[in-house]
């Protein structure tokens, strides 16, 4: 006879499934976070901890110039992705036609749903076509592409849940459509906002493919100088700053709870 | 602009609004005098939310004139109209606090500070809630937060008030208490009402003059008393209440008249009869009679006396206060009101006991109008 259960407890069986994935997710982070703070640079036993790869890392890899030009390049992508992608989602939910929201809908699903591989390749054509060619600008809006549909989603279902009752309060209070906007509904979708500029951040951080296709030749963000360092060998300070990468991440992560991710129904919540 | 006379009150004429192809108002037009509590009753679908959204300014109509203390309002946005409204769903600023929710309609008409914080101060005593100034409306209950809501339309000094459904979310004991606080404050402040139910008894209770709503037409206005006694036709009749409709005939007998219900004859009493000689006819009519005017007696013997219907228990059932007994007369259902203090005899009722049942008064409907 099997033991009678509570209905919600978790079966033995999911909590293996469960484990193995988190496994195959944090064991490998967990290696390089190790290797990180060992001495030997081939990753080899015994483990004898150092900071000397931190060390490295600051004074001479040549790690930090891409990391600043991935940091600059993401955090303009994201606010503008935020700034775009807000008054999009309002249009979408406020002004939109049937048939114009669900073209925006479309064009936005296939920035996330096409591979970035053929949208990186699309985009290297269209910019050659166009006279833009491989370039910073070139990058900006190819990462734009692909960052705007988070923000317009997160923003656009927050707007939804909104009661529309609260915009007919303020306007019926004496507050114009645009006042309405700021003392309202600004307020209540600006958790978001935020947590769409967050994860268009990220986005944009980690493309490598649109950065691959539109990269002019001799710039090279982060993703890029690793994919160079891993075909002619690499030192531990890259694994230093994978550790100072993943405590960001974690940090990022963190925040995007506390702005109530968790309700949005999308992944990066608790 | 002419000078605002708040007595003119609301006078809404021939507004028309169609929704892709669907009228959902049809030249509706009615009139609020200042100070008065008017209710727009209606099922889903009768436009009655509709012509509320119209009178705010929420949605324009295509056609009609919405005019407010004497000017008209038609085209004017609403936050230039000066009507407070409250909603079903309370819809206060979730991330403000009480005190800011109130005050948000007095900051937009720059209203200094220290006079913002008196009005504030006034309209929460009204409402009975001094003290949940720093509250957020998550904090507070259902009653609470409609209570914040009435406060905030009201402290603006609206020159007319809107309630949209305002007892709905609550729940039952809730909403006696609000609904009684309501009709005091409306009372207290004067200000003229108009309220948006689909619930009769709460229009009946609350409203100087009910207005009923049927597929975007005004199908009555009037009294609640007289709408209750007196309706127009079957719509309003079964929309009001629980109501029995019967197919008689009327003839003239000996020294009087005798109503025919089936293969039964029987004497109208005094009242109905009244009733029946006022609508001037003869022949065939519809009677509409409220379950309270059918009275029940256990029948006594075989032979029916000449003012009453020989019937059938079909069922009783208990509520509390009263007891509905179920009877069938001549093949027609019927429902009967009793109060106390007959429900203990009446409630041990079996089905299938016969009965006399005897029509106290009864609205006599246009034949026409059945559906």
């Amino acid at each position: 006879m099997p033991r009678l259960r509570d209905a919600e407890a978790i079966s033995p069986g999911m909590v293996a499934v469960l484990t193995v994935s988190l496994a195959i997710l944090f064991v490998p982070l967990f290696i390089i976070i190790l290797l990180s703070f060992n001495i030997s640079p081939y990753g080899t036993l015994p483990f004898q901890g150092t900071l000397k790869w931190y060390g490295a890392l600051f004074r001479n890899s040549g790690l930090l110039a891409p990391t600043w030009l991935s940091l600059q390049l993401s955090f303009v992508v994201a606010i503008s992705a935020s700034v775009f992608g807000t008054t999009a989602a309002v249009w979408l939910e406020k002004r939109a036609t049937r048939l114009g929201a669900t073209i925006l809908k479309v064009a936005l699903l296939s920035a996330i749903t096409v591979p970035w591989l053929i949208l990186g390749l699309a985009m290297l054509l269209v910019m050659n076509a166009i006279g833009l060619g491989r370039g910073l600008f070139s990058m900006y809006l190819g990462l734009l592409a692909t960052t705007l549909p988070y923000v317009v989603f997160i923003v656009a279902a927050r707007l939804r849940a909104l009661d529309p009752d609260l915009d007919h309060a303020a306007r019926s209070l004496g507050a114009s459509a645009f006042v309405t906007f700021i003392r309202v509904s600004a307020p209540l979708i600006l958790p978001a906002i935020l947590s769409g500029t967050l994860i268009s951040f990220m986005v944009s951080f980690n493309n490598f493919l649109i950065q691959y296709f539109l990269a002019p030749f001799g710039v090279q963000t982060l993703p890029l100088k690793i994919y160079t360092l891993i075909r002619v060998g690499y030192l531990p300070d890259l694994n230093a700053l994978a550790t100072v990468i993943v405590a960001a991440t974690c940090v990022i992560i963190l925040l995007l709870h506390r702005l109530g991710l968790r309700n949005s129904g999308l992944p990066g919540g608790g | 602009m002419s000078k605002l006379d708040p007595a003119l009150g609301l006078v809404v004429g021939k507004v028309h609004k169609t929704y892709n192809a669907t009228h959902v108002l049809q030249d509706v037009s009615l009139s609020v005098p200042g100070g008065e509590f008017h209710t727009l009753l209606g099922p889903s679908g009768s436009g009655k939310t509709t012509l509320l959204k119209i009178i705010a300014g929420f949605t324009p109509a295509d056609a009609g004139t919405v005019t407010l203390s004497g000017s008209v309002i038609t085209d004017t946005l609403p936050e230039h109209r000066n009507i407070g409204v409250v909603f079903q769903n309370y819809a206060l600023f979730p991330h403000m606090t009480v005190s800011q929710n109130i005050a948000f309609g007095l900051r937009m008409r720059r209203v200094p500070k220290l006079e913002r914080q008196r009005r504030v101060q006034d309209v929460l005593a009204l409402v009975r809630m001094s003290g949940f100034e720093h509250r957020r409306p998550a904090a507070l209950s259902g009653g609470q937060q409609q209570r914040v809501a009435l406060a905030r339309a009201l402290v603006i000094q609206p020159q007319l008030l809107l309630l949209d459904e305002p007892l709905s979310a609550l729940d039952r004991k809730v909403r006696q208490e609000v609904r009684e606080e309501l009709k005091r404050i409306q009372a207290e402040t004067g200000v003229t009402t108009v309220m948006v139910t689909h619930d009769q008894e709460e229009a009946l209770f609350l409203a100087d003059r009910v207005l009923v709503l049927e597929s975007g037409a005004l199908r009555q206005e009037g009294s609640p008393h007289d709408i209750y006694r007196n309706p127009v036709d079957e719509f309003v009749a079964g929309f009001l209440g629980p109501i029995n409709l019967l197919n008689v005939e009327s003839r003239p007998g000996d020294g009087g008249m005798v109503l025919r219900l089936g293969a039964q004859d029987f004497v109208p009493a005094s009242g109905l009869a009244v009733t029946v000689v006022a609508a001037k006819l003869s022949g065939p009519m519809h009677l509409a009679v409220r379950p309270e005017q059918l009275t029940v007696q256990p029948a006594q013997g075989t032979a029916k006396p000449p003012d009453a219907l020989a019937g059938t228990v079909t069922g009783v059932e208990f509520g509390g206060a009263v007891v509905t007994v179920r009877v069938e007369v001549e093949g027609n259902a019927m429902a009967i009101l009793a109060l106390s203090p007959d429900i203990l005899a009446i409630a041990s009722w079996d089905p299938g006991s016969p009965v006399w049942v005897r029509i106290r008064q009864a609205r006599v409907l246009p034949v026409a109008e059945r559906r």
